[in-house]
């Protein structure tokens, strides 16, 4: 910073004071940090920390509310807001057209109230927003939501979701004074309640504590993310053993063919593999019922194909076998046996020392 | 007996050719700078190289070898190991064969590898002597077999007798992975390509093989629940590793003979003296005891002399 005293002494004074100036403008804009897709109109700015209480697991998605978030529903968006004019309320709205200039009009158009609160004069104030305010607050009214039912996550039906952006007022007498907007920067924020479509059908095979799932008729579907296997165990816990010539019924409430899955997942693949292993914590000799959904990046589930159900059993793998037929080998990589030649264990470390040995010899002769 | 026997042939071996560059550097007291463009550190014949080679300028040193190796692979598992019988499987669709023959079928399984060798003198008339390292990678899948019934096992054991249920074939695979590797001496007979014209290089390899192995059966690495001595539980993990000889005769067709102007260009451009198209019989004899994961097998590939 040396370089700076003398520059300036080389200033006129009209010059330093216009510099002063620039700078004090500047300063503001230089130490508050905007958060990403965020753009303010007038006297309410959104803070850098807008955050959630439970993030998707896919960071792409990190701004979208999901299916499960909804029926979850105790997720909120926090916006912390700083207010430079005397606010009465706090207002925000959603909406993919401008909610700030739609607000007073008879027509809202897309725009919906998720939240209003009460600002009280304050110069800084946190607005927390429900996902389920986000997903169901309905258009043209001018009254924010109550306190949403998780039917509201049933009620959206398009697989590419519903983006847009937020939009927060200040409201004075009933009249926007202020506004800033927010669009989720580079991720986009929305929701996404419907999941892709599903595959045409389902063939089983078994394994130990596992069921393998080939999965046909897949078309392309760019909403599709992953294949995901649901599986319920229809035996009861008594046992159960079918009738001689009994035919087994695979059906069950939870497994609904064209309905989405809402139990959890027993296996995933990616949407490019056409066969799908369960996890390994089936009870073998248990029959299970079998479907295949498809998922989206936020892990929506899409319609269950036809259910399907096999039982995993105790197989033997090669080294089973091998063991019982007499083979002794095993036990890791560094494991030593009795029986395992001295010369054989040795031989590669004498081979190295005298590689390195000679290297070093040659290496000093050329010295 | 055979085993210590090859062991120690090839320590000898390898001890020969590590000691070899001492005399070579002996005779080498003329004070040429060997590293510099167009000298070979790899000390020259003692007679001038063929007419053909003569014309060309573009020799730049050669001190390597390096070969991507591709061949079929059929590991000796079931070497020093019994058949499946009714009295420790009883039941099992492998009584009666090995088990590495029921559960991997015989279907051809391929190799891919690759050998670096370090050329460190040239023998007047004959070739080059090295010492090289070589690393590979197969693997062997099938289906799990049905599993043995026990004797004392009665329907009532179990909450579904898997008899009863719809016909479900297996889906489960299991994989025996191995990983040979090899340090070798190697000679390279390069006399005809050198001073007849005969673009044709024989050669011979001698070592010691290393292989690690690994049995995965679908849900991870396969084990076995076994007892130590002194009645202890343990779980034997599926993976081992193994020693044994390793040795390969091969020709190489030196492929500059085809184009010897393209030839000349890859050595002036990337300092590649010869390339080659190889075939070679390869003999890697492990110990069964550890599971005999060696071959005898033919393997073919590109090489190439830096």
């Amino acid at each position: 910073m040396r370089w700076v005293v003398p520059v300036l002494n080389g200033l006129s004074s009209r010059a330093r004071v216009t510099l002063v100036a620039a700078c004090a403008a500047l300063a503001p804009a230089l130490l508050w940090s905007a958060p990403a897709g965020s753009q303010t109109m007038g006297g309410i700015t959104i803070g850098s920390r807008i955050t959630r209480d439970k993030y998707p697991d896919n960071p792409s998605k990190k701004w979208w509310v999901s299916y499960a978030d909804c029926i979850a529903g105790a997720d909120a968006f926090s916006f912390p807001l700083t207010l430079t004019n005397t606010v009465n309320t706090i207002e925000v709205w959603a909406g993919t057209e401008d909610c700030a200039a739609r607000r007073d009009d008879q027509d809202r158009g897309q725009c919906r109230l998720l939240a209003a609160t009460p600002a009280n004069g304050e110069d800084q104030i946190t607005v927390d927003v429900p996902v389920r305010n986000i997903v169901g607050a309905p258009t043209n009214t001018t009254e924010p939501p109550g306190v949403l039912g998780d039917t509201v996550c049933d009620e959206s039906t398009d697989p590419a979701g519903t983006k847009f952006s937020f939009y927060i007022m200040q409201v004075n007498n009933n009249t926007a004074t202020a506004s800033a907007v927010w669009d989720g920067g580079t991720s986009g924020t929305g929701y996404d309640m419907v999941g892709p479509a599903a595959p045409g059908s389902i063939d089983l095979s078994t394994g130990e504590n596992q069921l393998i799932v080939e999965v046909n008729g897949v078309n392309t579907d760019a909403d599709r993310d992953r294949f995901a296997a649901y599986c319920v165990d229809l035996t009861p816990s008594d046992g159960f053993v079918p009738e001689e010539g009994e035919e087994i019924d695979c059906s069950t409430p939870e497994l609904v063919p064209g309905e989405p899955a809402r139990i959890p997942a027993c296996g995933t693949a990616s949407e490019t593999s056409t066969t799908l292993s369960t996890n390994t914590n089936l009870l073998n000799d248990h029959l299970y019922a079998v479907a295949v959904a498809a998922q989206d990046q936020l892990g929506n589930s899409g319609p269950l194909t036809d259910v399907k159900c096999a039982s995993p059993r105790e197989l033997d793998d090669y080294f089973e076998l091998y063991k019982r037929s007499g083979g002794a080998a095993g036990g890791g990589f560094c494991s030593l046996r009795p029986g395992v030649p001295v010369a054989a264990r040795g031989a590669p470390l004498l081979l190295g020392i005298l590689l390195l040995g000679l290297r070093a010899r040659r290496a000093r002769s050329r010295a | 007996v055979t085993s210590s026997f090859a062991i120690r042939s090839a320590l000898a071996l390898s001890a020969c050719v590590c000691l070899i560059p001492e005399l070579a550097a002996a005779q080498d007291s003329s004070g040429v700078d060997m590293d510099a463009p167009g000298r070979s550190s790899v000390p020259a014949p003692a007679v001038a190289p063929l007419p053909r080679l003569q014309r060309r300028n573009d020799h730049s040193t050669q001190t390597m070898a390096f070969e991507l190796r591709f061949g079929p692979y059929a590991p000796h598992i079931d070497n020093g190991v019994g058949d499946v019988t009714e009295t420790t499987s009883p039941g099992s669709p492998c009584v009666g064969r090995k088990p590495g023959a029921c559960l991997y079928g015989d279907k051809t399984r391929y190799q891919l590898g690759f050998e670096i060798d370090r050329q460190f003198w040239r023998a007047p008339h004959v070739g080059t002597l090295a010492v090289g390292f070589g690393w590979g990678f197969t693997s062997r899948s099938g289906p799990n077999k049905a599993a043995a019934v026990t004797a004392d096992a009665t329907p009532d054991d179990t909450a579904m007798d898997a008899s009863d249920e719809p016909e479900v074939p297996i889906g489960q695979k299991g994989t025996l992975n191995i990983m040979p590797m090899y340090a070798v001496g190697v000679l390279r007979v390069d006399v005809l390509a050198r001073e007849l014209g005969v673009p044709l290089v024989g050669y011979g390899k001698l070592g010691l093989g290393y292989a690690l192995w690994w049995v995965t059966n679908g849900r991870g690495t396969a084990r076995v629940a076994a007892q130590r001595s002194n009645g202890e539980p343990v779980d034997f993990v599926g993976r081992d590793s193994t020693f044994g000889l390793q040795a390969a005769l091969g020709a190489m067709f030196l492929l500059d003979a085809l184009e010897p102007s393209a030839g000349a260009e890859l050595d002036t451009s990337m300092g590649i003296n010869n390339s080659y198209f190889f075939l070679e019989w390869s003999v890697s004899n492990f110990d069964d005891k550890h599971l005999d994961v060696g071959t005898n097998t033919w393997v073919a590939g590109l090489a190439v002399e830096l």
